[in-house]
């Protein structure tokens, strides 16, 4: 569990230059990396970081110090960069279909440059992620990624946990799907194959 | 958990490994956050303790919210549902007196000139007060220019109103607005934000909207060397004015806005709303 060092906390808390810059650098590059796959792109992924930073810093007093810092803090960022994407002009929208956005291509254009393949597909598997819809992009990048719970992103994202493990759920099946993998048979299911295989 | 639902976390982690954090991020936050000597977490005005009232009717009593305000406040609610918005609607048609005093009131419409004194406002021309006194009264701070940039001129005003005798004086009951313009010494352009933190303020009519940015960007009256800025606290809290000088290798387009290097940023903390 990593606490927010006190001598940190109390110095935001007056307004210490120093100590924002210190929390700063220990959480800008989790981040934006954490924003730039909820938002797919560099510009509005900068735009969610600084404007977490900011929320987060100037709401300090709602932090409880007793809980680790790290969750309290992607919470936000992850809430600031879906308004990111909830703000995105409609007129934007419509380049980002047409794909005639430069701030859209930012995420195919750095796709593109990375080295194909990859230990065992995963960045095909990669690719698939940032290819699914963004209602199921966010579920999957909030638990997989970010390791929040389904009762953590049911609170991020304002809609019940069960929806959440069900967007999961078809998420997945939509990755097999994308990724040429055939659905894998329930375990008992399994069993039973190698049971009559014998 | 699948062998697949193993994979998805590091394959993420894999293809962003080389991502990190653009330089000069840390200057733009810096423009956001609180200031030593002021706690962190509390906002200097606040628009969430409900007006006070009194029998009398006279000062302290709640005011009567255009509907406009209404909208506006409830317009940055997010993502609020039928049930929501058919709630509020009617809460606010059936029991007014009861939305004025929950502690969520809205900040109150902008006041009105009463007509018998000012019949009008003239609304292009202004009275220039003595800026100390207003930074004084409203907690304006000074913009610092940039590197290589002269702050050439600075004034708050109050906007000048007619009387119905025909004399014309500065309406003090209204946000003063500030007024700044700035030189390049090398004879370079430079541009101006405004970047807004908490509540909302109108942008001025002369704003232009900086493509592809946050709607709260705003450039005002620049020309190639000398800019001008002006704009009205009214209805912000607490905003950030950033002067940040144009730099020829600049990449044309919304990159600029992340090399914010040499601007300083001024705090200006908006009037109180009455």
């Amino acid at each position: 569990m990593q606490l927010l060092p006190p001598d940190w906390l109390a110095g935001c808390r007056t307004g210490d230059q120093e100590c924002y810059r210190l929390v700063f650098e220990r959480y800008q590059h989790e981040a934006y990396r954490l924003a730039l796959l909820l938002t797919r792109s560099r510009q509005d992924a900068e735009d969610a970081v600084q404007e977490a930073f900011v929320r987060a810093f100037r709401h300090l007093g709602t932090y409880d110090p007793l809980r680790p810092f790290r969750p309290w803090f992607m919470r936000i960022v992850a809430n600031s960069a879906l308004n990111v994407v909830r703000r995105r002009s409609p007129i934007r929208l419509l380049q980002e279909w047409l794909g005639r956005n430069d701030q859209a291509n930012t995420w195919r254009a750095w796709s593109e440059l990375q080295p194909g393949g990859g230990p065992e597909g995963a960045w095909d598997l990669a690719a698939a992620v940032t290819r699914l819809p963004e209602a199921f992009r966010t579920v999957v990048v909030l638990h997989y990624y970010s390791q929040f719970s389904h009762e953590e992103i049911a609170g991020i994202l304002g809609i019940p946990a069960g929806t959440v493990k069900s967007r999961l759920f078809r998420a997945v099946r939509r990755l097999r799907t994308d990724l040429g993998l055939a659905e894998e048979l329930p375990a008992a299911l399994s069993a039973l194959r190698e049971e009559v295989g014998r | 958990m699948s062998d697949l639902e193993h994979r998805i976390g590091p394959a993420l982690r894999q293809a962003l490994g080389g991502e990190k954090a653009p330089p000069g991020l840390w200057q733009k936050i810096q423009a956001g956050l609180p200031r030593p000597g002021r706690t962190a977490g509390t906002p200097s005005v606040s628009y969430t303790s409900a007006p006070t009232e009194d029998a009398s009717g006279g000062i302290g009593s709640a005011p009567a919210y255009h509907w406009s305000a209404y909208l506006a406040w409830y317009h940055r609610l997010r993502r609020p549902s039928m049930a929501t918005v058919v709630a509020v609607a009617l809460l606010v048609a059936l029991a007014p007196d009861v939305v004025r005093r929950l502690p969520i009131a809205p900040p109150p419409a902008p006041e009105t000139v009463p007509e018998r004194s000012v019949p009008a406002v003239t609304g292009t021309a202004f009275t220039p007060t003595d800026l100390l006194a207003a930074r004084a009264e409203h907690g304006y701070t000074a913009p610092i220019a940039p590197r290589g940039y002269r702050l050439e001129r600075e004034r708050a005003a109050y906007p000048v109103v007619r009387t119905s005798d025909g004399r014309v004086v500065a309406d003090t009951r209204q946000p003063p607005v500030y007024q700044a313009s700035f030189e390049s010494a090398n004879g370079d352009g430079f541009e101006v934000f405004m970047q807004k933190v908490d509540g909302d303020f109108p942008a001025p009519a002369n704003a232009q909207l900086v493509p592809g940015t946050r709607p709260y960007w705003w450039v005002v009256e620049q020309e190639r060397s000398r800019l001008y800025l002006s704009f009205t606290g009214e209805g912000a809290r607490r905003f950030y004015v950033v002067v940040q000088g144009e730099d020829p290798d600049w990449t044309p387009g919304p990159r600029m806005l992340n090399s914010l290097l040499d601007g300083l940023p001024a705090a200006l903390t908006a009037p109180q709303p009455r």
